[in-house]
């Protein structure tokens, strides 16, 4: 299989399923000639024209409207707002709109559509262009909400995700673009819903979210010559939840650490470490849930205060160690 | 010549006894009137003094060995004599068990060899901190989190490891020791205070009757012979010696509480015999005063005195402590205001004295009054007597002792 990287692996999906359903088309800011803020569409508008990779004025509300207006009609669309800060304009018709017209039409009406967006920092793009707002749309009732990891589950998911008839989060982030894996040609599928173990382990349940993952991936190697063995649990759908697969994770190690991007107070990592507790994975824990999130501060532009304000690798080493070495 | 050292006979009912314990080794150099043993008779251990100088050269009775009397339990002679070891009969009645072992020290728990020591619960009211799934494995054990809260040092939360590490027979001790635990054995005085204290419980109902005595008219009679009595006759007259004297004088008119209860009936014994109860560092013993009953306030004071001061210097002798027809018994110098005396068997009253206190009282003319009240504790045999004339002997005490003037005229 070939390796390639997140944002290949995403523009690859959007091609494919644009080639196989003339229905589905693109919309967003700078997304045409310049082929996106991150490059996602470079070279799309010359395969697909200017009709179906539509590049948009800087007016989120007004593309999020045209993509729901757009699904009421049978079209598919995709759009992308270039940073996930942006949501907030494009908030009404995404929670007000998107979310409800099939419940308040009785289910006459599918809004078959799909928001692209990056989050994450580590950009140096500071705090306008640097936040995990993820949980203000998993909150909502109505909308599907997918946090893609890898290069691979990236390409699987966003086809899934066109091919569902209900609206679509789909979170990508910055610092996953550059990651590369292995990805199949062609179209395929990885179903909505279903976590994902990206390693197996038997000490401590690790569930990481978005860029986290690999900062998970990485903090393991260096917990294994220690003698500590963490399992990585990707959630990869916030909504719905892959609730099984984390509490059987956890029954397994009887330990949790969960680890978001986004600011911890009220984000989607006490969404996790809730799940956790409620279910019958309270029986086995064996030591209290720990959560790894976002300082409570804008996300500086500053470099290292950057950094500061996320969790890190070491960060999440130091908690696995703590969390051991409890008595 | 090597001299024979005997088990004495130091009483006329004496036929055995034991060493419980032994103050020479042997080959330890002897002089005459150093003590050598302590023999315990049936009635008191008594200290056994050498009658020959030398060495302690052969010693063959253990300490707890009961022997009839005048068997021979050790040698004295030249440091490097030899003597034959008699041959050691048994004890005439052979249900005599030398049930008193040696005095022995136990060995300090936290010297058992690699003690898990045990981890004090938490006393902050919310019990020991545990994870669930140290609860849930615990519970499939049938063990407590606390067992293994306490088991596992340095524990904050009882983790599953925990549970799955505890082994109760590892713990060894549930508290640290911080001293060395001391066994006093069941020999000397003790065994017979024991026994006496035993055999009076178990065999004689007891009453005990309270009686509070104003003892002003006591106290200020005290106060005015004091000096004249220390000067004249030597002796330092006490309250004791007061209600010794009351007491013998209250028997005269009551001689069926002056008794003993004996298996073929009770004894109204002619003579006062009046034992003191007297407080020693290891225990209590009871010498009594002969012919109470004849002696004066003077005679009494200087005789209790006497008696008294005989187990503190190790002079008692059987005679001393055996025949008595009634005790008295005092905590009057400490905070004690009345208790129930144990009976001195054979005897059938015994007199507990409690604490003087100031007191408000009415007096004829409904003032108040200050006044010192004592309180008497009355014990008897009601199978040789009963309350009534029980009652009545107290209440003539106690008549007495408020007015004791009717001395003069009784």
């Amino acid at each position: 299989m070939r390796e390639i990287t997140y944002t290949e692996a995403v523009r690859e999906a959007l091609s494919e399923a644009m080639r196989e359903d003339e229905n589905v088309f693109i919309m967003g800011e700078d997304i045409g000639v310049y082929g996106g803020a991150f490059g996602v569409t470079r070279g799309m508008i010359e395969e697909f024209g200017p009709e179906r990779v539509r590049h948009t004025p800087i007016a989120e509300s007004a593309i999020a409207g045209a993509a729901v207006g757009a699904a009421i009609t049978g079209m598919r669309p995709v759009f992308e707002l270039q940073f996930s800060d942006f949501i907030t304009i494009a908030l009404d018709q995404i929670v007000n709109q998107a979310a409800k017209i099939h419940y308040m039409y009785g289910g006459n009406v599918s809004i078959p559509l799909v928001m692209r967006t990056p989050g994450g920092s580590g950009t140096g793009a500071a705090a306008q262009h640097s936040q995990s707002l993820e949980n203000w749309t998993a909150h909502v009732p109505g909308l599907i909400v997918i946090q893609p990891s890898t290069a691979y589950d990236a390409k699987g998911l966003l086809h899934s995700a066109i091919a569902n008839n209900n609206p679509v989060m789909f979170y990508e982030h910055k610092l996953c673009y550059r990651t590369k894996g292995d990805v199949p040609e062609g179209k395929y599928f990885i179903p909505i819903g279903v976590a994902d173990i990206k390693r197996q382990g038997k000490d401590i349940s690790v569930i990481a979210t978005s860029y986290m993952v690999h900062k998970a991936l990485e903090a393991a190697e260096i917990l294994a010559k220690e003698g500590i063995d963490i399992e990585v649990v990707d959630p990869r759908t916030l909504v719905p939840l892959d609730k099984k697969t984390i509490v059987e994770s956890v029954k397994k190690t009887g330990r949790a650490l969960v680890v978001t991007e986004a600011v911890k107070r009220s984000g989607f990592s006490s969404e996790l470490a809730a799940v956790i507790v409620e279910e019958e994975s309270f029986d086995y824990l064996d030591h209290p849930v720990v959560r790894l999130a976002g300082a409570e501060t804008p996300i500086p532009y500053e470099p290292n205060l950057e950094k500061l304000a996320v969790p890190q690798v070491n960060d999440i080493v130091e908690a696995c160690r703590k969390i051991m070495a409890a008595k | 010549m090597a001299k024979e050292v005997l088990m004495p006979k130091l009483s006329s009912t004496m036929d055995k006894g034991h060493v419980t314990e032994w103050f020479k080794k042997v080959g330890d150099p002897v002089k005459v009137g150093e003590v050598l043993f302590e023999v315990m008779t049936d009635k008191i251990a008594i200290e056994v003094e050498a009658y020959d100088a030398g060495f302690l050269i052969g010693r063959y009775v253990e300490v707890g060995q009961v022997v009839p009397v005048n068997t021979v339990i050790a040698h004295i002679g030249a440091a490097d004599e030899k003597v034959e070891a008699p041959l050691i009969a048994a004890a005439p009645t052979p249900s005599a068990k030398p049930a008193e072992a040696a005095p022995s020290v136990a060995a300090p728990v936290v010297q058992v060899a690699a003690p898990v020591v045990a981890q004090a619960l938490p006393q902050d009211g919310f019990g020991v901190r545990a994870t669930p799934a140290a609860r849930k494995a615990a519970k499939e054990r049938g063990i407590t989190v606390e067992a293994v809260y306490q088991a596992t040092p340095g524990i904050v939360r009882v983790q599953l490891k925990d549970v799955e590490h505890y082994n109760p027979s590892n713990v060894k001790a549930v508290y640290v020791e911080t001293g060395v635990e001391k066994v006093i054995p069941w020999t000397g005085i003790r065994k017979l205070i024991a026994d006496q204290m035993t055999k009076s419980h178990n065999t004689v109902p007891s009453v005990t009757l309270n009686a509070e005595v104003n003892v002003d008219a006591l106290l200020k009679m005290r106060a005015e012979l004091l000096e004249k009595v220390e000067k004249e006759y030597g002796v330092r007259l006490t309250v004791t010696h007061l209600l010794a004297y009351f007491v013998a004088k209250t028997l005269k008119k009551h001689p069926n509480m002056n008794a003993r209860a004996l298996e073929d009936g009770i004894h109204v014994m002619p003579s006062v015999n009046l034992g003191i109860a007297v407080a020693l560092e290891n225990g209590l013993i009871v010498p009594n005063v002969k012919n109470a009953q004849a002696l004066s306030l003077v005679e009494l004071a200087k005789a209790v005195k006497a008696q008294t001061a005989k187990p503190k210097n190790n002079a008692l002798m059987p005679d001393d402590i055996t025949g008595g027809t009634f005790t008295i018994t005092s905590l009057g110098t400490t905070v004690v205001s009345d208790f129930n005396p144990i009976i001195n068997v054979p005897e059938i009253c015994i007199l507990g004295v409690g604490r003087t206190i100031e007191r408000a009282e009415f007096d004829a003319n409904n003032n108040v009054v200050k006044v010192n009240k004592m309180m008497l504790s009355l014990s008897f045999d009601h199978r040789a007597t009963d309350g009534y004339p029980a009652a009545l002997f107290l209440t003539d005490l106690v008549t007495l002792i408020e007015h004791p003037l009717t001395l003069l005229v009784d």
